[in-house]
C-alpha cells in the first residue's frame, strides 16, 4: 500500500512569483526510505513541510498529496498530527522545554493522554532506543547529537507512519550521525516506519533508502529506485555527486555497490592486495610559524577540569591546518584560545611571533588574526549585511576587490537572517578579509553546507592560504579536510595529536578517516579523497 | 534530605507555605523566634557548612535594623540615652531587632525552600492543575539558558572582530538586541516543531511522575493542622503583642507557641527517620 504520494504537485508562495516546486510526483511505498536531494535553494524544505499538514507553507498549492489512502486535507487534525512525524534541521531551535523528560512527553501532553499512560508510552520508547542516560538531564547539558536524537524521539513518540526529516545531520558530527541513522535505521526496519529524508551527505543513508528523489530549481530531475539513480549518475555530473564513495568507486569498474566492505572486497578481486605502505612525504622543518601554542591550558573556573589540556600546535603561513575530532570535544575553544578571545590559564600563544598578551586593544584583530566563530550569523548585528561590512571598511579597494571576487553586490542589502548558509559565510569571510588578517581562524566552515557550497568554501581557503595566511579550521568534516587542508591534526583529550600531512595522517588513521581510505587501504594506500581514489583506479593494474 | 524527596511536591510547598504566611505576618517575639530557630536548624540540616555565609548575613541584618531603628524612632518610653536631643528607647530596639527577625526567618526559610524544592518540583505541582502555565514555565527555563549562551558566542564573535573589550552600554546594547533578535528568528522553528507534534488540538495534559499517596496525605494533613491552630490562636488575639509604648506584658500563649515551634522543626523529625532508615540499611554496605 502507498503510504504517502504526490501527483503533480506545483507550489508557489504568496510573496513570490515564481513557483518554487514545479510538477513533482512520487510515492512512498510501506516502508520504504525515500532520500531527497538536491542543493540548497532547490525546494527540497518546502517539499517536505507540504508533506506535514500541520506546518505546510503558505501559499498556492496544485496537484495532490494523498496520505494513507486518503487525501491530506481529509485527515482528522488528530490523525494527521500522529501519522506523520517531522524534525528538522537544527536541533537547538526544535526543542521546547528544558528537560528531555518533559520533552518527550510533550507530544502525548498535547493530545491529551492520560498522565499515566504518557509515563509508560515515553518510559517504553526511551528504554527501546537506549537513552535512558539522557533522560533526566536539562536539554542544556547536552551535545548535538544528543539533542538531535532527543529531538527524533519526541517526534517518533506518537508512532507516526511516516516520519520526515529535514537535512538531520547537517549539524552533526559523523559519530552522533551514525547514531542517529542507526536509529532511523531501527525505527525503519523494525517498526516499519515509512522515512522520507533530505540530506546534503547521503552517503550515510543511501545503503538503507529504497527510492530517491532528485530536486533541482523546484523540478524532479530524477525520481527511482538507488540502482536507476546509480545509472543515471553515470551521465549526469550533479546526480554523481551525491554518490557515496563506496558506490562511486566500483562505478569506475562498472559494478554498483552500496558500502564500503563491498566496496573493499571488490577492489581486492579486481586489484589484489598490496602489502605497501602508506608513503611518509620527507616534511622539510618550517620555520616561517604564523601561530604558535606552547603547552596550554584552559579550563572555565578554578574547581572544573581542564579543557584544553598541554596544547602544543604550530600554523605556519600559507597552509591550511585543519584540526579534526568530535563536536564538543573542545575545538571551539581551542580555536578561541589560539584567537586571544579567551585567555588560556597557563601556557603561551605567539602570533606572528609576538605573545598573544602584548597585543593592546584591539591591536591583535587589525591585520592580523580573524575569528570566524561557528554560527557565522554571529558576526552580523546590523540590519543589513551592507551596513555589518562598512564598518570594517578601512579600504574601499579592498572592499571592492572583495565584492567582485565574493560576488557580493546582490546580497549587500540583504538581513544576515535572509541569507543561505553559504551565502552567510561568504559574507563573513568578507567581514574578516576587509581587515586583512595574516591567521584566519575557522570554526565548523563547512557545516551545513552542500556540496557545491562546500566545493567554493574550499577553493576559498585554498587561495587565501596561497596568498601566504595562515588558515586554521576545526571541522568535524573529515572529506572536506581530506580534500582542502595541508595538514590535519586530531584533536582528542584537550590537546592535538599526530599533527601530519593530510595525506599522511588520513592514510595512517584506521578508523578516523575518509571512507575512500578505508576503501582503498589494502590495494591503494595512499588514495584518501574519492578523487584520488577514481584517479588510481583507472590508472591501476589489473589482476 | 532524600527522604523529603520522596514525598509528592505538594507536600513541601504546602508545608513552607504555613510556615511562612505566620512568619510573614506576626510580630509576635515568640513566634519569630520559633521560625528563626527552625530555619537556622533547618538550614544547617541541609546546607551544613554553605550556611555559614547566610547566617552571618541575617545576624548583621538584625544587628543593624536593631541598632538603627531608634535613631530614627523615638517612641517607647524606656530611654536607654540621648543621641543629639533625641531618646535611644529599649522598645525601638526591641521593634528593629524582631523586624530584622522577620526578614533574616524568611530568607533562611527561603534558602531552605530553594535547597528542598527543585524547578521540577514547582512544575509538578502547577502542572497537574494548569498544564498550560507549568508548559510556559518549562519553556522560559529552557529558553534562558539559551539566551545566555547566544550572548557570549555573540560577544567572543564581537571581539574577534576586533571590537573593544571595555564593556559598555552601547556594546551591550547592541549585542542584546542582535541576540533577541537571533532568537526570535528561532522562534519560527520553535512554533513549528511545537505545531507539528499536535499542539494546540486538544486540551494539555501534564505528565507528572508521582501519584499522591496516602503517606504525602499523612505528611500534609500535620502541618496543616498545626498550621490552623496557630491562626485560631491569632485570630482570638491571645497572641497580640505590641512595642510601645511599653513592651506588652502577655502575648506568650504556650499552645501556640509549641504548636508553631513544632511546625518549625517539623522537617527534622523526617531527617532524623532518614538518618535512622540509612543506619538498619543494609545498601549502605
Amino acid at each position: 500500500m502507498e503510504k504517502l504520494s504526490c501527483k503533480d504537485l506545483s507550489f508557489r508562495y504568496n510573496t513570490n512569483s515564481a513557483d518554487t516546486l514545479k510538477n513533482i510526483s512520487f510515492s512512498v511505498s510501506g516502508s520504504g526510505v525515500l532520500l531527497v536531494v538536491g542543493k540548497t535553494g532547490s525546494g527540497k524544505s518546502t517539499l517536505l513541510r507540504l508533506m506535514k499538514r500541520e506546518i505546510s507553507p503558505v501559499g498556492e498549492l496544485k496537484g495532490s498529496i494523498n496520505i494513507l489512502g486518503k487525501a491530506q486535507s481529509e485527515l482528522s487534525p488528530l490523525q494527521s498530527a500522529c501519522a506523520v512525524a517531522y524534525v528538522s534541521q537544527n536541533p537547538d531551535t526544535q526543542t521546547v522545554t528544558h528537560k528531555v523528560s518533559s520533552e518527550l512527553s510533550f507530544a502525548l501532553e498535547n493530545i491529551g493522554t492520560k498522565p499515566s499512560q504518557i509515563l509508560s508510552r515515553v518510559g517504553e520508547m526511551a528504554t527501546y532506543f537506549g537513552i535512558e542516560d539522557i533522560y533526566s538531564k536539562p536539554i542544556e547539558q547536552l551535545s548535538g547529537g544528543e539533542k538531535q536524537l532527543c529531538c527524533l524521539c519526541a517526534a517518533a513518540v506518537l508512532s507516526p507512519q511516516i516520519l520526515i526529516l529535514d537535512e538531520p545531520a547537517a549539524q552533526l558530527d559523523p559519530i552522533s550521525s551514525g547514531k542517529l541513522f542507526s536509529v532511523l535505521r531501527r525505527l525503519n526496519s523494525e517498526l516499519g516506519t515509512a522515512i522520507i529524508i533530505a540530506e546534503h551527505d547521503p552517503s550515510e543513508i543511501f545503503d538503507m533508502c529504497d527510492s530517491i528523489l532528485a530536486l533541482d530549481d523546484g523540478k524532479a530531475v530524477f525520481f527511482g529506485s538507488r540502482e536507476s539513480f546509480v545509472k543515471a549518475a553515470v551521465n549526469d555530473p550533479v546526480l554523481h555527486g551525491y554518490l557515496p564513495a563506496p558506490t562511486r568507486a566500483a562505478l569506475k569498474l562498472s559494478k554498483t555497490v552500496f558500502t564500503v566492505k563491498a566496496a573493499k572486497t571488490l577492489l581486492e578481486d579486481t586489484f589484489g592486495v598490496t602489502d605497501a605502505q602508506p608513503s611518509l612525504s620527507a616534511g622539510k622543518p618550517r620555520t616561517d610559524a604564523a601561530l604558535k601554542a606552547e603547552s596550554v591550558y584552559y579550563r572555565y573556573d578554578r574547581n572544573s577540569e581542564d579543557i584544553i589540556s598541554c596544547l602544543d600546535l604550530t600554523v605556519y603561513s600559507g597552509e591550511v591546518f585543519a584540526a579534526v575530532g568530535s563536536n564538543g570535544s573542545g575545538k571551539t575553544t581551542m580555536l578561541k584560545i589560539l584567537g586571544g578571545i579567551i585567555r588560556p590559564w597557563q601556557g603561551k600563544v605567539t602570533v606572528s611571533g609576538r605573545n598573544v598578551r602584548s597585543y593592546k586593544n584591539s591591536a591583535l584583530y587589525s591585520g592580523c588574526v580573524a575569528v570566524m566563530p561557528q554560527d557565522p550569523y554571529d558576526l552580523f548585528i546590523c540590519q543589513t549585511v551592507g551596513e555589518e561590512l562598512d564598518k570594517s571598511n578601512k579600504d574601499n579597494e579592498l572592499f571592492k576587490r572583495l565584492c567582485s571576487e565574493l560576488s557580493l553586490g546582490p546580497l549587500l542589502d540583504k538581513h544576515p537572517y535572509d541569507l543561505s548558509g553559504g551565502e552567510v559565510q561568504k559574507c563573513a569571510l568578507a567581514k574578516l578579509l576587509l581587515t586583512d588578517p595574516k591567521i584566519l581562524l575557522l570554526d565548523e566552515p563547512s557545516k551545513g553546507l552542500d556540496p557545491q557550497a562546500k566545493a567554493v568554501l574550499g577553493r576559498m581557503l585554498r587561495k587565501l592560504a596561497s596568498e601566504g595566511r595562515a588558515v586554521c579550521i576545526a571541522t568535524h568534516d573529515i572529506e572536506f579536510a581530506a580534500e582542502y587542508a595541508d595538514r590535519c591534526g586530531l584533536f582528542f583529550n584537550g590537546c592535538i595529536h599526530s599533527a601530519a600531512p593530510s595525506g599522511e595522517f588520513f592514510s595512517y588513521n584506521r578508523f578516523y578517516t575518509t571512507a575512500a581510505s578505508r576503501i582503498a587501504r589494502s590495494v591503494f594506500p595512499d588514495a584518501v579523497t574519492v578523487s584520488e581514489l577514481e584517479k588510481c583506479i583507472s590508472g591501476g593494474e589489473r589482476r | 534530605m532524600c527522604y523529603l524527596k520522596t514525598f509528592d511536591p505538594t507536600v513541601p510547598m504546602m508545608y513552607f507555605a504555613c510556615v511562612m504566611s505566620i512568619c510573614v505576618f506576626t510580630s509576635n517575639p515568640y513566634l519569630q523566634a520559633c521560625s528563626l530557630a527552625g530555619g537556622i536548624m533547618l538550614l544547617i540540616f541541609v546546607k551544613g557548612r554553605r550556611s555559614v555565609r547566610l547566617l552571618i548575613g541575617c545576624a548583621l541584618i538584625m544587628a543593624v535594623m536593631g541598632a538603627t531603628n531608634p535613631l530614627f524612632v523615638h517612641r517607647g518610653l524606656t530611654e536607654l540615652f540621648f543621641v543629639g536631643d533625641s531618646p535611644y528607647t529599649l522598645e525601638a530596639l526591641l521593634y528593629g531587632l524582631s523586624l530584622g527577625c522577620s526578614i533574616a526567618s524568611l530568607l533562611i526559610w527561603f534558602s531552605v525552600f530553594n535547597a528542598v524544592i527543585s524547578q521540577d518540583d514547582i512544575l509538578a505541582v502547577f502542572g497537574k492543575r494548569l498544564p498550560k502555565t507549568a508548559l510556559v514555565i518549562s519553556m522560559i527555563l529552557g529558553f534562558i539558558p539559551k539566551l545566555r549562551r547566544k550572548y557570549t558566542e555573540l560577544l567572543h564573535a564581537q571581539y574577534g572582530s576586533g571590537v573593544s573589550r571595555k564593556p559598555s552600554l552601547k556594546r551591550t546594547a547592541a549585542v542584546f538586541t542582535a541576540c533577541l533578535s537571533a532568537q526570535s528568528e528561532r522562534v519560527i522553528d520553535i512554533s513549528m516543531s511545537m505545531k507539528a507534534r499536535g499542539y494546540g488540538l486538544k486540551s494539555r495534559t501534564f505528565a507528572h511522575r508521582r501519584r499522591f499517596r496516602k503517606k504525602d496525605a499523612a505528611a500534609i494533613a500535620v502541618p496543616l493542622a498545626l498550621c490552623i491552630a496557630c491562626f485560631v490562636y491569632i485570630g482570638s488575639g491571645k497572641l497580640d503583642y505590641w512595642y510601645y509604648p511599653r513592651l506588652s506584658p502577655g502575648g506568650f500563649e504556650p499552645a501556640a507557641v509549641m504548636c508553631y515551634l513544632l511546625l518549625c522543626i517539623l522537617p527534622v523529625f523526617f531527617i532524623v527517620k532518614e538518618k535512622f532508615l540509612w543506619r538498619n540499611c543494609p545498601a549502605k554496605t
